[in-house]
């Protein structure tokens, strides 16, 4: 059999395309698409720590006059935040008519002063406020500093100095006074 | 008309026999025009791939300015019947359909692609190249595949006679790296992470 030159060609021509097509077939297959949903949670963090000052001792108590706390407490408040509009330190006696306790001899938080130099009381003012939301005791309480969270995410280290202010306090009975103060941030 | 002589009566006879006979000897050996009937019979190459376990990654606590994993991997399982002539390789891309919001509050603040990292620890046998090291899904589209900036090639496996049908089994480990980011905003961060398979 002879092949015309016109038939030679269209068997090539059928040749090459019979062993083209497949290959163009496979080339960007594609499976089924598959999802991975992700949550990933970066909790609000409102932090207290004291760095110094945690025990705070007077070894001379004297009546009728100013005692001063020798060193501040010295307290660092931490905040990342997604709401809010201020963050507040309040400390706080849990029984403001007992504050300190010697037995039964009671110094109460109208007789304990703070202030805080860089936050709200400047100078000393006794534990006699209210609660600030859910934290403080009515009467037993003071502010410390109120802090803009305009920046969400921030903190900010202050001293407590603490103050025993006996003026005009009857003579007390001699003894150790303890009691403990309490702090706690707030966002508001 | 009657035939009266003998011999004309056989030569008619003759002839009526004979004209029969030939024009059977002319049909034998007579063809039609061809016709021809096209046969096709096609196996379509199979590629397909799916999650098997970790198709929900949850990452409680995320921490700022630092590289958080997320506990447990995404198990991939890939699987194909090809022809090694006409298939290069085959290639699991994953990716973030928009780069700059991969994950999102909700509330406007963005985690982009390039934030969220991907590693494969492979299966058997190892792939022709994979991220043995958590890499950032900012690569490019592969084969029509995923989105520019937004992609991670999580394995390419160049394909061969010894290869051509296979089923194996990867684990995406993934990790949101936040060193060097500024400071979120607290809340729940939420995204899809896309992942398809492709021949080159």
């Amino acid at each position: 059999m002879k092949l015309s030159t016109k038939g030679t060609l269209l068997g090539a021509v059928a040749a090459i395309l019979v062993g083209v097509s497949p290959a163009v077939a496979q080339v960007g297959l594609t499976s089924s698409l598959a999802t991975v949903n992700i949550n990933a949670t970066k909790s609000s963090v409102l932090s207290l720590l004291i760095n110094s000052g945690g025990t705070q001792t007077l070894a001379s108590l004297t009546d009728n006059t100013t005692n001063n706390f020798a060193s501040p407490v010295n307290v660092t408040t931490t905040w990342d935040l997604n709401a809010g509009s201020n963050v507040v330190l309040v400390g706080s006696f849990a029984t403001p008519a007992q504050a300190l306790a010697s037995g039964a001899n009671f110094i109460t938080t109208q007789y304990i002063k703070g202030r805080v130099t860089t936050g709200t009381p400047t100078s000393y003012t006794a534990f006699t406020q209210a609660g600030v939301g859910t934290i403080g005791t009515a009467g037993g309480s003071l502010t410390l500093f109120t802090q803009s969270t305009a920046s969400l995410a921030g903190n900010r280290t202050d001293n407590l100095d603490l103050q025993i202010d006996l003026t005009g306090h009857a003579n007390l009975i001699p003894g150790t006074y303890t009691g403990t103060l309490n702090l706690q941030a707030i966002v508001q | 008309m009657t035939l009266h002589r003998p011999w004309l009566r056989l030569l008619l006879l003759t002839a009526l026999v004979a004209v029969p006979e030939e024009q059977a000897a002319a049909q034998a050996g007579t063809v039609s025009t061809a016709r021809i009937v096209s046969l096709a019979a096609t196996k379509t190459g199979k590629l397909t791939m799916g999650v098997i376990s970790g198709a929900a990654q949850t990452l409680g606590t995320l921490t700022d300015n630092t590289t958080n994993n997320f506990p447990t991997p995404v198990v991939i399982q890939t699987q194909w019947d090809l022809n090694p002539g006409q298939t290069g390789s085959v290639n699991v891309i994953g990716w973030f359909a928009t780069p700059s919001q991969a994950l999102t509050n909700g509330v406007g603040t963005n985690i982009p692609s390039s934030r969220m990292k991907g590693m494969l620890t492979p299966g058997a046998p190892a792939p022709t190249s994979f991220p043995a090291t958590f890499t950032a899904f900012t690569q490019n589209a592969v084969g029509g595949i995923g989105t520019a900036g937004g992609s991670l090639r999580l394995f390419q496996i160049n394909i061969s006679g010894a290869n051509k049908t296979q089923t194996r089994t990867d684990n995406l480990s993934l990790q949101l790296d936040l060193t060097g980011a500024g400071v979120l905003p607290p809340g729940t961060y939420s995204g899809t992470l896309n992942i398809e398979a492709v021949t080159q």
